[in-house]
């Protein structure tokens, strides 16, 4: 903490929140607010003689709530930066703390929160985890029984620098403990709450009980498990050093606490698996080991980020082995526990494995970003020949689009992110994006669909999100029907309805339309316009009289192998519902409706040829499929 | 010791709807310490071993655990389950195996009195375990009938029908019939009185 | 629409050389070989037109699987490649990088994924992964025809990095930048950097103090 405070290089920007990160790789624009603090940084030396001036009391966060601090405060005496805080919401105005600050002139209550904009090359994602608060589980009576405590709590009690100078004492009547119990996994392991391990508490209870034992030789501890997890160096030996110091291990996760409310006594029974039976004891007092969960507001980080999270709310690496500290969007690294939870070993190689990541990029005079971008064509956009339009500057997420009314639109190519939502959208077909041309996509819709189409699920899937999806789909195979055919773009919004068209002009037995869900979305917005024309289409395909499900839009993220895999197995069900002889009519029926709304796709540049050449290759697989 | 074993046997519960997620157990104990009849009755009573040999196919020591027979449906270990496993459920389709292979329930449960008994229904609507039916039967003296009769899997001898029942055609065992009950009350009030 | 005005107009709409595409079908061990015949997916891809060349390789992620690729392109003067194996998420910036090694644009390497998205999904059901395989390497096939050469954008990059979040993971993050001279913005909310970690006492398994 004081390493990073004397680092001339860095700059420690406390009490300050990212409000917007705009930009790409090499080239983020972010807004930080730096909120007023009431005390001028350049001026105040810490000498708290204003907090000792403040009469306003309230709890401190820091002490977990069981300690007091003034309204003029600093978390705990090494914080860094060494600056006072005026508690605007507390504060009486009565301002002996000016007085107390006499003439140093450091308190300006004048002070407003600061807009900061940074150029900013990488960013390194370090927001950490919060508590579970065991509250809802009401059989372990936490806020009623005075004596159930938390660990974060337990952790300012036995700290020296904490509420009671490292004086364990029950809230209840101010007794020193002599019989203490610790209940491991509360909130973790659990489906009603969180369903992982938190990682770090098993060994966290150990912790605790040896320096309680430490402390006082006397106390009888016991820990109550499911599991004890020590998969780390010298792990295992802190879980031997506690046996031996006389801590008790007993296996069995009690379903409750009670309490004798005269003595505030705690009751723990417990099945003692080990044993084989109940087993009911009594305690001084109770520390439950909560779970880890994600930070309060990591979902609006992640908004703020534009990075997806997992199953649970964690952020969501690039790839859970090979790609652990990246993020999907280059450029921005996660480390420690947002990501998970962890320990502070693994926090820590975390913190250095993202730095190390991230200077490759800050190391370099220029970056590399993939060309996949969107490019007009000058000649076909309307705008050029004097019409109004303007669709393709509205799609796009990033303003990366130049729209004037009588001048051709232009790509600002430094910042198009490739998501191909104008491609999408555009009516004339006058924009295209590189390596997702009409062409190679109706490509490969034609030969997926080139034998037997009636009976094939052709499924469009986003790069980022139902691609992983099918990936982990895969991965922990989860079985689905082989039928399926899957087609990759960047984002849901390039999925053109041409493209749609084209493949059930071709006799498609079933299409699948998937992408982020709008929250992950990787180009901010653009699943919003996939999703806006995905409802479009579906309208369209009902009044056609398509049969229900076989166009289907689902929102499958790279975490969701299991919803892939059903989604593809329930579209395979539809299928099979229907007669053949029906089917084959439904489709027939369709094709000159689809060849109606297809007349312009052979005017966009390259697909006629390619088209040409395409059916080579079609009628190829065609004549093999015969001679089988 | 090598303990008989139906290796089909977990997934023949696991078969029965209620009991699917019977595999995801992690033996933690939960429900063996919430459990009341643990508790107030039998202290070997314990369902996280009965899960245990089903999970492993113990079929015979599943069949012969008390667990399988006390078990009145309670759930109160249902909401206590961390891994939100229905043990009474779970149970229960032990229990539905085991009367598959001609198992007797070793409790005592409802008998119906058919020789009296008009099917008026009114033990079937106060069942809690929906353990009573009408059905149509060959009854000794009266031919093609219809009478109650009672799963002898599902019931658990509360005794509401025994309550209910206008014609005293449905019973439990000599221990609680309404003489008895009404013996022992008046047993004990007398003592009171003196 | 003439020749001329595609050539000179219409960026990205069609390369301007024939097709001659090289198909790699991986067997990745057992992964996709175990239930698919590999064989059987090399020779329906060997005759799709546009196709000069097809071979299967045990892993063609190896070196030997690379090296196989690279000598390719120079001995049948490949100027497309597909690759049938894993995701693109594990290994296209491989299989990218390997073509440029032998002087092919990276962009005119196209994978069909017949691993996570065939095999591994389709265990239960050979002859349909079979079918599948065929396909996706076709459609890659098609795709790979009409691929054009295209350059990574080089864009400027800003010399400064930016921690959110003052705990220990963050800190250690600040601190391992700034020590190879790069500037760092840390951003905490609370009032002091230190996080959780600060508010523990002792630390495991070695029982040192925390701050």
């Amino acid at each position: 903490m004081v390493d990073a405070a004397r680092q001339p290089l860095i700059e420690v920007k406390a009490y300050t929140e990212v409000e917007k990160v705009e930009g790409f790789v090499g080239n983020f624009k972010v807004t930080l607010r730096e909120k007023a603090k009431y005390v001028r940084a350049d001026r105040c030396n810490g000498c708290a003689a204003c907090a000792k001036a403040c009469p306003v009391e309230v709890p401190n966060y820091f002490e977990m709530n069981l300690a007091p601090r003034k309204a003029a405060y600093i978390p705990m005496s090494q914080s860094v930066p060494l600056v006072y805080n005026i508690d605007m919401d507390a504060c009486i105005h009565c301002y002996k703390c000016v007085d107390a600050c006499g003439a140093l002139e450091a308190i300006d209550f004048s002070m407003e929160d600061k807009i900061i904009e940074e150029d900013i090359g990488a960013i390194v994602v370090a927001t950490g985890f919060g508590h579970f608060d065991p509250t809802p589980m009401t059989e372990y009576g936490y806020g009623r029984f005075p004596n159930v405590i938390t660990a974060m709590e337990m952790e300012r009690l036995n700290n020296s620098a904490g509420a009671t100078h490292g004086m364990v004492i029950r809230p209840s009547d101010n007794q020193r403990p002599q019989k203490l119990a610790i209940i491991n996994c509360v909130g973790s392991r659990d489906k009603r709450y969180n369903p992982y391990c938190s990682n770090f508490c098993c060994m966290y209870a150990i912790k605790n009980a040896l320096l309680l034992k430490q402390m006082n030789p006397n106390m009888d501890i016991s820990v109550y498990y499911i599991d004890i997890r020590t998969p780390s160096k010298g792990y295992e030996e802190f879980y031997d050093r506690a046996r031996e110091a006389g801590i008790k291990f007993i296996q069995g996760r009690p379903a409750e606490i009670t309490e004798d409310p005269n003595s505030h006594q705690l009751f723990i029974k417990s099945e003692d698996i080990t044993l084989g039976r109940v087993v009911e004891h009594e305690y001084d007092m109770v520390m439950l080991n909560q779970a880890a969960v994600p930070q309060p507001d990591q979902d609006h980080m992640s908004s703020v980020l534009n990075v997806a999270q997992s199953p649970g709310g964690w952020f969501m690496e690039y790839h859970p082995k090979l790609r652990p500290i990246d993020s999907p969007t280059d450029g921005i690294f996660f480390a420690g526990a947002c990501q998970g939870p962890k320990d502070i070993p693994a926090s820590v190689a975390q913190g250095s494995a993202a730095a190390s990541r991230a200077s490759r990029i800050l190391h370099s005079d220029s970056w590399q970003i993939e060309p996949t971008v969107a490019v007009v064509w000058p000649d076909r956009c309307v705008s050029g020949k004097g019409q109004a339009c303007g669709i393709c500057e509205k799609t796009c997420p990033y303003g990366a689009i130049d729209y004037t009314k009588g001048i051709s639109a232009e790509v600002i190519t430094a910042k198009c992110h490739g998501c191909g939502g104008c491609v999408g959208e555009c009516p004339h077909d006058a924009i295209t994006q590189l390596h997702y041309t009409d062409a190679e996509v109706l490509a490969q819709i034609r030969t997926l669909l080139a034998v037997e189409p009636e009976k094939k699920i052709l499924a469009f899937r986003c790069q980022w999100c139902s691609y992983g999806g099918a990936d982990l789909a895969g991965t922990s195979h989860f079985e689905y029907s082989a039928n399926e055919r899957g087609l990759r773009v960047m984002c849901s919004a390039r999925m053109d309805a041409d493209l749609i068209y084209e493949a059930y002009r071709l006799g498609a037995g079933a299409i699948l339309y998937s992408g982020c869900h709008p929250q992950d979305c990787h180009y901010i917005t653009g699943q919003v316009a996939g999703a806006k024309r995905a409802a479009r289409l579906e309208k369209m395909f009902a009044r056609l009289g398509i049969s229900p499900g076989r166009f289907r839009t689902e929102w499958i993220s790279a975490a969701e192998g299991d919803k892939y895999a059903r989604v593809i197995n329930e579209m395979q069900a539809t299928l099979d519902a229907i007669p053949e002889i029906e089917l084959k009519a439904e489709i027939e029926r369709l094709k000159p409706e689809m060849v109606k709304k297809l007349t312009k796709l052979n005017e966009v540049p390259g697909v006629e040829e390619a088209m040409i050449q395409v059916d080579f290759i079609v009628n190829e697989m065609k004549s093999k499929a015969v001679s089988l | 010791m090598n303990l008989p074993v139906n290796t089909n046997f977990a997934e023949q519960v696991k078969a029965i709807p209620g009991a699917e997620k019977l595999m995801m157990c992690f033996s933690c104990g939960t429900c063996t310490s919430k459990c009341m009849i643990q508790e107030k009755l039998e202290p070997n009573y314990n369902p996280r071993r009965l899960i245990r040999e089903t999970v492993f196919n113990f079929e015979e020591t599943a069949f012969t655990d008390e667990t399988t027979w006390l078990c009145t449906a309670c759930d109160l270990c249902y909401p206590a389950c961390p891994q939100k496993i229905h043990i009474s459920a779970v149970i229960t389709a032990v229990k539905q195996l085991a009367f598959e292979q001609g198992r007797q329930n070793p409790n005592q449960t409802a008998k119906v009195v058919e020789a009296t008994c008009v099917a008026c229904g009114l033990c079937e609507s106060v069942c809690p375990y929906q353990a009573i039916k009408l059905v149509e039967k060959k009854v000794p003296f009266r031919g093609m009938i219809t009478v109650a009769s009672v799963d002898q899997g599902k019931c658990m001898a509360c005794g509401m029908c025994t309550a209910a029942c206008r014609s005293d055609s449905i019973r439990l065992n000599q221990d609680f019939n309404d003489n008895e009950i009404l013996g022992s009350l008046w047993g004990w009030l007398e003592s009171e009185a003196a | 629409m003439s020749e001329e005005v595609n050539e000179t107009k219409y960026v990205g709409a069609m390369p301007d050389d024939e097709p001659r595409i090289g198909v790699y079908v991986c067997h990745c061990g057992s992964n996709i070989a175990g239930v698919i015949p590999c064989d059987k997916v090399v020779d329906f891809a060997g005759e799709l037109p546009g196709v000069v060349h097809a071979a299967e390789t045990m892993y063609a992620c190896a070196d030997s699987g690379q090296r196989l690729i690279k000598e390719d392109i120079k001995k049948y003067g490949l100027n497309r490649v597909v690759v049938s194996a894993c995701s693109v998420r594990m290994h296209e910036p491989t299989f990218r990088a390997c073509v440029a090694e032998a002087g092919l644009n990276p962009f005119l390497m196209e994978m069909a994924n017949i691993r996570e998205q065939c095999t591994w999904a389709h265990g239960h059901d050979p002859e349909g992964a079979l079918e599948k395989a065929k396909d996706l390497t076709a459609a890659a096939v098609a795709k790979a025809s009409f691929l054009t050469p295209l350059d990574m954008i080089s864009v400027p990059v800003t010399k400064k990095a930016l921690v959110i979040g003052g705990g220990v993971a963050g800190i250690n993050a600040a601190l391992d930048l700034a020590e190879q001279k790069i500037p760092v913005v840390l951003v905490e909310k609370q009032p002091t950097i230190g996080g959780v970690m600060a508010q523990l006492n002792k630390t495991f398994p070695t029982m040192d103090c925390s701050i």
